[in-house]
């Protein structure tokens, strides 16, 4: 049976916490998952960073108090993130993966996102932006 | 989060964030560190080992104080987080080759000398 958290927070970074704590209550209602606690922590990690760039560049010129909607959905094989903002469009282009080999002040976000998950999608819509993020426990 | 700051031996400050290191509490994080540079403090240790949790904004404070203390000829070093996701992500990272990482306070403040 799928397990499902809806949420909307205020798209400030002393609000983004409340993701990870969405994260760590749906991983409480999977009591067989194993390695729950290595999972929750990337996971947690995984959508307050998404959350920590629609706070930074989503929403980096608005004055209004916005919101960032997320959907937690975890089942026998994964566990999806949707998080969806009206902020200005994420620009793929303008972002620059970090070289390892060499310490970087910014950059590890995405890069930590796309390591840590199974896949991670970026869409446009009408309605804003949506980022898809999927994680697979078997 | 609460950060702690005592000099050890031979002006060797050892930074300790407790708890959370993320987007939210970086910026405190950030003055505290920027706070030891500023009175001349080049050598540090930062024991990361009672972080529970760490996000690219707290590494960037990391990645920030090695980078000024360079320019003084001084150097960073990291006691390992005790978490081992957290310890992984410094591995991902490569933050665990980049800086000097010990397990406990003491060894990486022997390591300057």
């Amino acid at each position: 049976m799928t397990k499902k958290i809806a949420l909307t927070v205020i798209a400030q970074h002393k609000q983004i916490r409340e993701l990870g704590d969405a994260v760590i209550a749906l991983i409480a209602k999977m009591p067989d998952l194993s390695q729950a606690e290595t999972v929750s922590y990337n996971l947690q990690l995984v959508v307050q960073e998404i959350a920590a760039n629609i706070v930074d560049h989503a929403y980096a010129d608005s004055a209004e108090t916005n919101h960032i909607k997320a959907l937690f959905k975890g089942d026998k094989e994964k566990i999806v993130i949707v998080l969806t903002d009206k902020g200005v469009p994420f620009d793929r282009q303008a972002t620059v993966a970090p070289d390892l080999n060499t310490v970087q002040v910014r950059g590890y976000g995405l890069f930590l996102a796309e390591a840590l998950l199974d896949d991670i999608q970026y869409v446009r819509t009408k309605q804003g932006n949506q980022w898809t993020l999927v994680k697979k426990i078997t | 989060m609460n950060i702690s700051i005592e000099e050890s031996t031979q002006k060797v400050m050892v930074v300790t964030p407790t708890g959370r290191v993320d987007a939210y509490h970086a910026p405190a994080f950030r003055g505290a560190v920027y706070e030891v540079i500023e009175e001349g403090n080049y050598k540090i240790v930062v024991d990361l080992s009672g972080v529970n949790f760490m996000d690219s904004a707290g590494m960037s404070v990391l990645v920030t104080l090695l980078k000024r203390v360079k320019q003084n000829q001084g150097d960073v070093k990291l006691v390992r987080p005790k978490n081992p996701a957290a310890q992984r992500i410094l591995t991902l990272t490569r933050f665990d080759r980049v800086f000097d990482m010990s397990d406990s306070a003491e060894s990486a403040v022997q390591k300057f000398f």
